[in-house]
């Protein structure tokens, strides 16, 4: 198996099958951070496609041994808060029942649901439809912040790296982040506030 | 494995985890390695994420977290990619390279620079007019010429005076010159 920076080398230098494994290895972060800042997965799809076109065109100007992910998900996001700036009219303009149909929940066929158990998926698309609306309430780097670190899981240092920023900085906004969610969470679903009996 | 007071059972995992719920994990106290750690659990562990989120209701969206998508969702992604990959391009860099284009828009640039630039220094038309102004044959304030009378109220108006007849016999001809009027 090639490690990554031995692949990003040889991405960079023209391999074309090199960077095809980079596409395999990297896709799934980047779709799900995609998604989460656009909430519909066919978007986030797209966003995922322009993010590898971006990457093949600039990896020759790869700094050998510079960090590749974090470059990798500042483009990601950079791409999907455009996604979302151009569809937003689109959506806002969209019923409610179509936001949390197909806007913002996902596809009837592909989506990544799909396998889940059928009230799991209902409730994961209601969760995101919300944090969709909700998000949108945040400056974009409180959104980045929360998305890396308290979904995707990266830690404050990698989030930093990404954000271009210090950690007390990410520490910072996610901090924020998390207490404009809490309100209105508290104030316009308090039903997902009070914790649910263990299944 | 033990059971939780309303009777679900609790793994090895959740029994570690549980202490550092709440206040510890929001707070940023935990090591960062160990946060990590946990919020992998609860990721995947809706039962810990309801007591998390019991604390900080913002926990709730941490079941959203991406896991392996099936290889379905793919279909069709890649060799999408590799078309839009092989797509020529229109290069704007090759354009600005290629010589004939620099000789037709670097002279296109200088005149726009340099209509910008006389723009910039003279607004309006006014700008090319001859400088000096009105031009009266007879001398300016200070001047050789014929002697300046007086100055009236107005600015740049001036009376001349001239004498014709005879001497001894002379009428005097006042003339007045004003500048500021442009006829």
């Amino acid at each position: 198996m090639i490690d990554d920076p031995d692949l990003i080398r040889r991405a960079a230098a023209g391999d074309r099958e090199a960077f095809d494994l980079l596409v395999e290895r990297k896709r799934e972060r980047v779709f799900w951070i995609a998604r989460h800042v656009v909430g519909d997965a066919e978007l986030a799809r797209d966003v995922a496609q322009d993010v590898f076109l971006r990457l093949f065109r600039t990896i020759g100007r790869f700094r050998a041994g510079a960090p590749f992910d974090p470059w990798l998900y500042r483009i990601t996001l950079n791409l999907a808060i455009d996604a979302r700036r151009r569809e937003r009219p689109h959506r806002e303009a969209a019923p409610l029942e179509a936001a949390g149909g197909s806007a913002a929940g996902g596809l009837s066929a592909g989506d990544e649901d799909q396998g889940a158990p059928a009230g799991d998926s209902l409730r994961r698309r209601e969760v995101r439809r919300i944090f969709i609306t909700l998000s949108s309430l945040l400056a974009p780097r409180q959104r980045s912040a929360f998305i890396l670190r308290e979904i995707e899981g990266l830690t404050t240092g990698e989030v930093a790296a990404v954000l271009k920023t210090t950690e007390s900085t990410v520490r910072n906004h996610v901090l924020q982040a998390r207490r404009i969610l809490q309100e209105e969470l508290r104030k316009r679903y308090p039903e997902y506030c009070r914790p649910r009996a263990p299944r | 494995m033990s059971d939780d007071p309303d009777g679900t059972s609790v793994s090895i995992e959740c029994e570690a985890v549980r202490p550092l719920l709440g206040a510890p994990l929001a707070d940023f106290r935990l090591d960062e390695a160990v946060a990590r750690q946990v919020r992998e659990h609860l990721a995947g562990c809706a039962a810990c994420r309801e007591i998390q989120a019991g604390f900080d209701p913002a926990a709730l969206f941490m079941e959203l977290r991406g896991g392996v998508l099936p290889e379905s969702f793919w279909t069709g992604f890649d060799a999408r990619l590799k078309a839009r990959l092989e797509e020529p391009r229109f290069a704007w860099a090759s354009l600005v390279r290629a010589p004939r284009l620099v000789y037709l828009t670097a002279p296109l640039l200088m005149i726009l620079a340099l209509g910008a630039t006389m723009l910039v220094l003279h607004p309006g038309m006014g700008g090319w007019r001859k400088r000096g102004g009105f031009q009266t044959p007879f001398g300016a304030p200070g001047q050789p010429g014929t002697p300046m009378l007086e100055q009236v109220s107005s600015p740049g108006a001036r009376v001349y005076q001239f004498l014709v007849g005879a001497p001894g016999d002379e009428t005097p001809i006042y003339l007045v010159v004003d500048e500021s009027i442009n006829i």
